[in-house]
């Protein structure tokens, strides 16, 4: 099935299922869902960074009428410390429940203390104003030269340095809670070779992925104990797991809907209020909802870390490298578990190198625990080697493309994190680029052009899905991921491919946690690949069903019936062709219902390669870059619906301007943040932006029925480097500290003519 | 007989060895057989790592099949967004 001539709707550009509902306004979102009864809830926060608390006093707030419940971190489990399997991360249970609602410590400022539910909106905000902390203020912590201080102050007392081996030797409280080398060669018999080497250090700040709808749910918990909640959520399986930690209940106890989702990016990964939202209506014995406001995101959920990154490049004159040496140095935020880990295997993983030595860790500081974020960390660490790599291709005098053609792993090569790729279409994307117009076309003046790569893994993981036919003929196929980036119209495509019918005959569907089998979240790029082979899977099962209806219509063996464009053939020609309503409308002489399932952990997923080229122009005067073309080419294994996947390519795109130009969080000396809004922590609208050009190049990927690999997040790995790049390129002045905003480029180009 | 590569933060679990050539038809018999020689290596193989067999990444590896010249990588699950 790779070829792609072999597709009949896989690859068209089918109208997208949920799109009216949405452009009309109509879809429910996490926040849009009303019960009877309902109570308004309030989480209230932290006004300190860090510090101990002393006492909470609810006793105004409980009594104030109207408010039927109040919570705080003491009505929470005190679990064990362990680390608990979810999909492809683990979490530290004790520091979800403690990042959940405060016990002891605040550890950032918006760190929830307390939560209340109350029959109005007012009367919860009124009742939230009452209860009192009493807290014990400590210093605060807030950048990576305050955590690695000799003297420190602690945000876990009992916290050491972990390896994957377990703790370091002679380990001593700190707030590096884990230390990861990447060994290949020997490093210094690397640069020993090399004609040239060049050293920088690089820095991002703390930044949000900027999901336009903020965090909500509503839960419901009835006589029994069973709780029923509404979400808006990457992982409805997800919050049902973690919520029934934090109630201590089984998971079958919960049932999770997802709602509409509104954007997520790996941030929707988090898990923040339904476990308060449950235990508020546990306690009121009514539905509670609880709704962020947008400053409430920015202050309490989790952005991405903000980094250092020290690498070293060794090179011969001809451009092949010959070592690379880094220190990654990444923020936590309040609880271990930065994306450290995979920033430091997709370093380098575009590239032969034979030694290489790279370094990460993981530091805890006072702002909210990072959450995913698009391949995280994997922008970070890229935004280093490859400004690095265009600083070397500068110094050599070697066109940029030419640089990383000369070094860029394909098909058999073995990864620097230790895997042989198999077909891969890196070099296919690189040569795209290069003859690309945003590449190619001369720059005027004051402009420049930057050129970087990306790679991401992809996962795949477990999902189930279930196809259900219709009387008419038609289909209905359910998974259990939501819908983010239109993924209805691609499982609605793969069903239809294999069933034989147009898409618009398929009615994709995002179940409940009761509806449908265990999927793991919608995130890692993996719900096309792994739901997506589970849908083929059940369609394939669906089919097999139809086959032994129609062996039986005629009175034939099953091994005598093929299935081809929709229909039952016998292969022996003595009977007409069936097609698919005809044998639906006649399933109740024939054995009933028909329908098929699947469920699978899927392995293998392809590693998706990314190249992309910015143009920019830089204002001398202002320090304003405008970006005036942008191509992203991408090996995407097989677009199963083109549209949404440029579509994953352009937001990638998009985000990693904004990344770039402008987004940071700004915290004041006592670890406020100061630009909790989107007036003030600007993310790039349309106005600021190109058409993002998209190449989608096709490599099949061979573990995938239909070739597919995931795509959502390679996207936003170049963006950084090749804007600062392009930023370089036109302006003169090379920029290792983003954002590179407007006033920092100016004084820079300032200092540089100076 | 297949060979399983260690990464460098598991190496000194295994006295040093980066490679170690061990027999099994399948993949849980090579690491089975790779426990039994190095104890210390299970808890964080089986908590944390992938393998990746000829090129293949298994997350979670049970019977996939080995041929005497299967190279088997360990590496770190990952995680995404």
């Amino acid at each position: 099935m790779n070829d792609p001539k072999a597709f009949r709707f896989v690859g068209s550009r089918s109208i997208r299922p949920d799109g009216v509902e949405k452009v009309t306004g109509r879809a429910q979102y996490g926040a849009d869902l009303s019960l009877p009864g309902m109570l308004t809830g309030k989480i209230v926060r932290s006004t300190r960074a860090h510090a101990r608390i002393r006492h909470i006093d609810v006793t105004q707030a409980m009594s104030l009428p109207g408010v039927l419940a109040v919570i705080t971190g003491d009505d929470f489990p005190d679990l064990e410390r362990r680390m608990l399997p979810m999909g492809e991360q683990q979490m530290d249970v004790r520091d979800f429940i403690d990042n959940t609602m405060a016990r002891g410590k605040v550890l950032y400022h918006g760190h929830a203390v307390a939560a209340v539910a109350a029959v109005s909106p007012d009367i919860a905000a009124q009742a939230a104003e009452l209860i009192k902390v009493e807290y014990e203020p400590l210093p605060v912590v807030m950048d990576l030269d305050a955590a690695l201080a000799p003297q420190a102050t602690l945000l876990h007392e009992d916290q050491v340095t972990l390896t994957m081996q377990g703790p370091v030797e002679n380990p001593v409280p700190t707030n590096v809670a884990f230390y990861m080398p990447l060994k290949k060669g020997d490093i210094d018999t690397g640069f020993a070779a090399a004609e040239v080497v060049l050293e920088n250090t690089y820095t991002t700040k703390t930044v949000h992925q900027g999901y336009i709808e903020p965090h909500a749910c509503v839960a419901d918990a009835k006589q029994g104990g069973r709780i029923d909640i509404w979400c808006s959520t990457q992982g409805p399986f997800l919050v049902r797991t973690l919520t029934a930690l934090a109630l201590e209940k089984p998971v079958s106890d919960i049932k999770v809907t997802p709602s509409e989702i509104g954007g997520g990016f790996g941030g929707k990964l988090a898990v923040y209020l339904e476990p308060v939202a449950a235990l508020l209506s546990m306690r009121s014995g009514r539905p509670v909802k609880l709704v962020m406001s947008r400053e409430e995101v920015l202050r309490a959920t989790g952005p991405t870390s903000a980094t250092r990154t020290r690498v070293k490049v060794g090179a011969k004159k001809d451009g092949t490298l010959t070592a690379v040496q880094a220190k990654l140095e990444f923020e936590a935020g309040a609880f271990k578990g930065s994306p450290v880990v995979p920033a430091v295997m997709t370093m380098l993983a575009a590239y032969e190198l034979d030694h290489v030595l790279v370094e990460g860790y993981d530091i805890v500081v006072n702002k909210p625990k990072v959450a995913a974020y698009r391949a995280p960390g994997a922008p970070q660490a890229a935004f280093a080697i490859e400004s690095i790599l265009d600083e070397l291709a500068g110094e050599l005098g070697i066109d940029p493309i030419d640089l990383r053609l000369k070094n860029a792993v394909s098909e058999g090569s073995m990864a620097v994190y230790g895997p042989q790729f198999k077909a891969i279409g890196l070099k296919e994307a690189l040569q795209a680029v290069k003859t690309h117009p945003v590449y190619a076309d001369p720059v005027g003046p004051n402009q420049g052009r930057g050129v970087a790569l990306g790679f991401w893994f992809n996962v795949g993981m477990q999902s189930s899905a279930a196809v259900r036919l219709n009387e008419n003929g038609s289909a209905t196929v359910i998974t259990g991921n939501p819908d983010i980036g239109g993924s209805r119209a691609s499982m609605a495509l793969m069903a239809a491919e294999e069933l034989g019918i147009p898409a618009e005959q398929v009615q994709a569907v995002v179940g409940n946690t009761e509806t449908i089998g265990y999927c793991d979240v919608t995130g890692g790029s993996r719900t096309t690949f792994a739901t997506g082979m589970a849908v083929i899977e059940a369609a394939r099962d669906a089919v097999a069903r139809l086959c032994e209806r129609a062996a039986l219509t005629w009175d034939v063996p099953v091994e005598q019936v093929s299935w081809a464009h929709g229909q039952a053939i016998h292969i022996a020609g003595d009977h007409a062709p069936l097609s698919l309503d005809e044998i639906t409308a006649n399933a109740i002489h024939t054995g009933g219902p028909i329908a098929g399932a699947a469920q699978v952990n899927a392995q293998d997923a392809g590693p998706g390669f990314g190249v992309q080229c910015a143009r920019v122009q830089v204002d001398p005067e202002t320090g304003y870059t405008r970006v005036i073309g942008y191509v992203a080419a991408q090996d995407v294994g097989k677009a199963i619906h083109p549209s949404y996947v440029e579509g994953q390519l352009q937001g990638g795109v998009a985000q990693g301007i904004g990344w770039t130009l402008n987004e940071e969080y700004i915290y004041d000396a006592d670890g406020v943040l100061l630009n909790a809004g989107f007036l003030d922590y600007r993310v790039p609208v349309a106005s600021d932006l190109p058409m993002i050009d998209t190449i989608l190049v096709e490599v099949p990927h061979p573990s995938h029925p239909y070739g597919v690999r995931g795509v959502g997040e390679t996207p936003i790995v170049p963006p950084l480097a090749a804007m600062a790049n392009a930023i370089a390129a036109a302006s003169g002045v090379r920029m290792r500290d983003l954002p590179i905003s407007p006033p920092r480029l100016y004084q820079a180009i300032t200092a540089q003519g100076a | 007989m297949p060979v399983i590569h260690l990464p460098a933060e598991l190496r000194s679990l295994a006295d040093g060895q980066a490679r170690v050539e061990l027999p099994g038809e399948r993949i849980r018999d090579l690491l089975a057989a790779l426990y039994e020689r190095f104890p210390d290596l299970e808890k964080p193989i089986s908590n944390r790592m992938a393998v990746a067999i000829d090129g293949t990444i298994v997350n979670h590896p049970l019977n996939e099949r080995l041929s005497e010249r299967s190279e088997v990588h360990v590496l770190t699950r990952i995680a995404g967004g």
